[in-house]
């Protein structure tokens, strides 16, 4: 075989590699290496277009080449960082043209956006469909009945993600296999889901309210589930509830509950857990959880042992069902959860506050290996030392790429030798941050700011937030001097109106601005918008009474 | 039939003894003998595929035999999957360039969906973030646009790139 370079491997291979690269990339820089890939890129008909980071200018450029027909999946979003990208779509494409779309994304999307889509897209094409609405629809509006109603005529939909919505299910069978639910009010139990979905796979419900279910019911109802993986996910959930719906669906390979569940004997126990997964769920191969309560005081160390001791058993270690418990001394926190940790966003605390106990015997590098979003409060200059011994020699967050931190006047640079420790600064895409700004504080907070972009070099989008607005807007000039240019989105907390139309102002080279508030600025703000287009910004923008995103072009 | 195995044959006329259950890994080898009623004590030559990657290819699908198969895929469901590498393969696929390209045309011969995903998926990280520029410096590729396209090309990616 002679081949061995890239730019001669056949045209379906290397239209097999671009399936694989994002949007901007392929239009930027693939399409531009050489002739040859010019001509690949221009015959490729199988677009995946994902417009959720790109700035208006590029996406302005893109449209022109999109050929409706050779479009297979879109991703569109009204997030803070592209606010009104949705709408402008509609205005630039007829969406009945996108005959060959399997699937379609719409993440923040106001109900009467979501309706003119649901309205012109290709029912017959359509397998993957995810909706994030912006705002909970009202209580019997059209979106309500029109979302049920298009479901319904979608007959090859496979996969099915709604987010923050009312969903009515009908009495019939639905072909999805996989379906994700978050934050969604339904009008009937997960008792029904199961019935009337029976094509499930997997299911995946966050913080959904339903009604309540009829145990005895469920239990002569005697449903036999596909289901495969179910994600659990809610505050106070009732462990009858998990047990019922476990007992209905024999065939789970991978379960995952991260809850604040009732019946703490039941679900805190890995001697119960252990006999109902031998009882009822032979077939299962992956548990992951994520436990937690707040717990008296007098409780110690022993108990933690106490609550480890039965995930020590060959049960568990065989299946290498690695699992690890916590208590924080200072707020009384107990946590039990698997190994890695199940959850993308966590609150992070210093490891001397902590007791620990585990059923494994050494430390593994990928326990954080699941966290995208870490949140960390000031930690003091002694338990850094003390827990700087503690700490491995990898990088325990290698993943993370959202970053909250509160930066007082106390923060050290030894603070940031800890964090680089810790995390891997390479990978942060977000830097929250919210100071503690003063006169006296300004000038130690401007250094370590500018410390952490130094080292956080791939940051592209900052919050910034002060408990004394007025001076985080004295200070901003000095602070957004020291980003790179490729910050392309600023997040900002202030108090006015006056204030919005001083930053916009002062500020032309991010690609996104939003604005957040605890005061109602609609007076003042279609005044700001007319300043903005009589200064010749081109810019697209979102709003409600305390929140304003723009999006702007050249 | 468990640890039953078959001959198959590189280019370079070395012959490997492998598992049944492994070589149906590829479809190409499972049709060869279970619509083509090829004889399992013939040797199956692969004319595409040299012993150095054919090696690698067993190496790939023996750790792999046991997942659990990919949905069936026409043109219409190449859906954009996860970046994501696991470990192992990630330390498989610590090879040259020609190698990988390679692994790349002999997943495509043998039609091995999880190789074929994954040494794909390896090739576009290297892509993905870089300019034009650093793509034809990573893959050795020349730049064959005249003076004129090339004038026309920077003008549309400045006036992008200014915001």
């Amino acid at each position: 075989m002679s081949t061995s370079s890239l730019h001669v491997l056949p045209t379906e291979l290397l239209h097999r590699i671009i399936d694989y690269i994002d949007t901007e990339t392929v239009f930027f820089s693939f399409r531009n290496v050489c002739k040859h890939f010019y001509t690949i890129v221009n015959t490729y008909n199988q677009y995946q277009l994902d417009f959720r980071l790109i700035t208006k200018p590029k996406f302005c450029f893109i449209r022109h080449f999109i050929q409706p027909e050779n479009v297979i999946s879109l991703v569109l979003s009204d997030g803070h960082k592209t606010s009104g990208q949705i709408k402008l779509f509609l205005s630039l494409f007829n969406i009945s043209l996108f005959t060959r779309l399997r699937s379609l994304t719409l993440i923040q999307v106001s109900e009467s956006d979501s309706i003119v889509y649901l309205q012109h897209i290709s029912t017959c094409s359509l397998v993957s469909l995810s909706i994030d609405y912006r705002n909970m629809p009202r209580p019997i509006t059209t979106t309500d009945d029109f979302l049920s109603t298009n479901l319904e005529k979608l007959r090859n939909l496979r996969k099915f993600e709604l987010s923050v919505s009312r969903l009515t299910i009908d009495n019939m069978q639905y072909p999805i296999q996989h379906m994700k639910l978050t934050e969604c009010i339904l009008n009937k139990s997960i008792f029904d889901i199961l019935l009337h979905f029976p094509h499930l796979e997997t299911l995946m419900v966050s913080s959904i309210s339903t009604p309540n279910i009829d145990e005895n019911l469920a239990t002569t109802m005697q449903i036999k589930s596909k289901l495969k993986s179910l994600t659990v996910e809610g505050y106070s959930l009732c462990m009858n509830m998990i047990i019922s719906i476990l007992l209905c669906t024999p065939s789970l390979i991978h379960f995952k509950l991260i809850a604040w569940p009732t019946m703490p004997e039941l679900s805190w126990s890995g001697r119960w857990w252990a006999e109902f997964f031998q009882k009822n769920l032979n077939q299962l191969k992956l548990f992951e959880f994520f436990f937690n309560k707040r717990i008296d005081y007098k409780e110690t160390k022993c108990d933690i042992e106490s609550i480890i001791a039965p995930f020590r058993t060959s049960f568990w270690l065989e299946k290498q069902w690695y699992v690890a418990c916590n208590y924080y001394k200072n707020t009384h926190k107990l946590e039990l959860y698997s190994i890695p940790i199940c959850k993308s966003n966590i609150s992070y605390e210093c490891t001397t506050n902590k007791i620990s106990s585990s059923n494994l015997t050494n430390d593994v590098p990928y326990i954080m290996d699941n966290v995208r979003s870490l949140s960390l409060d000031i930690i003091q200059s002694a338990a850094i030392i003390r827990d700087n011994n503690l700490l491995s020699n990898h990088t325990l967050f290698s993943r993370v790429n959202k970053l909250t931190l509160l930066i007082t006047n106390e923060f050290s640079n030894d603070f940031i030798d800890y964090l680089l420790k810790l995390i891997d600064f390479s990978q942060l895409y977000t830097l929250s941050l919210t100071l503690d700004l003063n006169q006296q504080s300004f000038q130690n907070i401007i250094k370590i700011i500018n410390n952490l972009l130094n080292e956080a070099y791939n940051v592209q989008s900052i919050k910034l937030r002060s408990s004394r607005p007025a001076y985080l807007i004295e200070y901003l000039q000095t602070i957004c001097s020291m980003l790179s240019n490729q910050v392309k989105h600023l997040t900002v907390y202030i108090q006015d109106a006056d204030e919005m139309q001083l930053i916009l102002n002062q500020f032309e080279n991010f690609s996104s601005i939003t604005f957040h508030s605890n005061m109602y600025w609609y007076s003042k703000f279609d005044n700001i918008t007319e300043e903005l287009r009589m200064k010749g910004r081109d810019f697209i923008y979102y709003n409600n009474r305390m929140y304003a995103s723009f999006w702007f072009g050249k | 039939m468990a640890g039953h195995k078959i001959k198959l044959q590189s280019n370079d006329g070395d012959i490997f003894d492998v598992e049944v259950e492994i070589a149906k890994l590829s479809i190409t080898i499972k049709t060869m003998l279970e619509d083509l009623s090829m004889n399992e004590e013939e040797i199956i030559p692969l004319p595409n595929i040299n012993s150095a990657i054919f090696k690698k290819v067993i190496q790939w699908t023996t750790h792999h035999k046991d997942d659990p198969p990919l949905p069936p895929e026409d043109d219409e469901n190449r859906e954009k999957n996860t970046n994501d590498i696991s470990s192992w393969d990630q330390e498989f696929l610590k090879v040259d360039q020609g190698t990988l390209f390679e692994l790349i045309l002999a997943a495509n011969y043998l039609d091995i969906k999880g190789l074929l995903d994954v040494t794909c998926t390896s090739v576009a990280n290297m892509i993905k973030g870089k300019t034009s520029e650093e793509i034809r410096q990573t893959f050795n590729i020349k730049n064959d646009f005249t003076p004129q396209e090339e004038e026309q090309i920077k003008k549309e990616n400045e006036w992008c790139e200014n915001k």
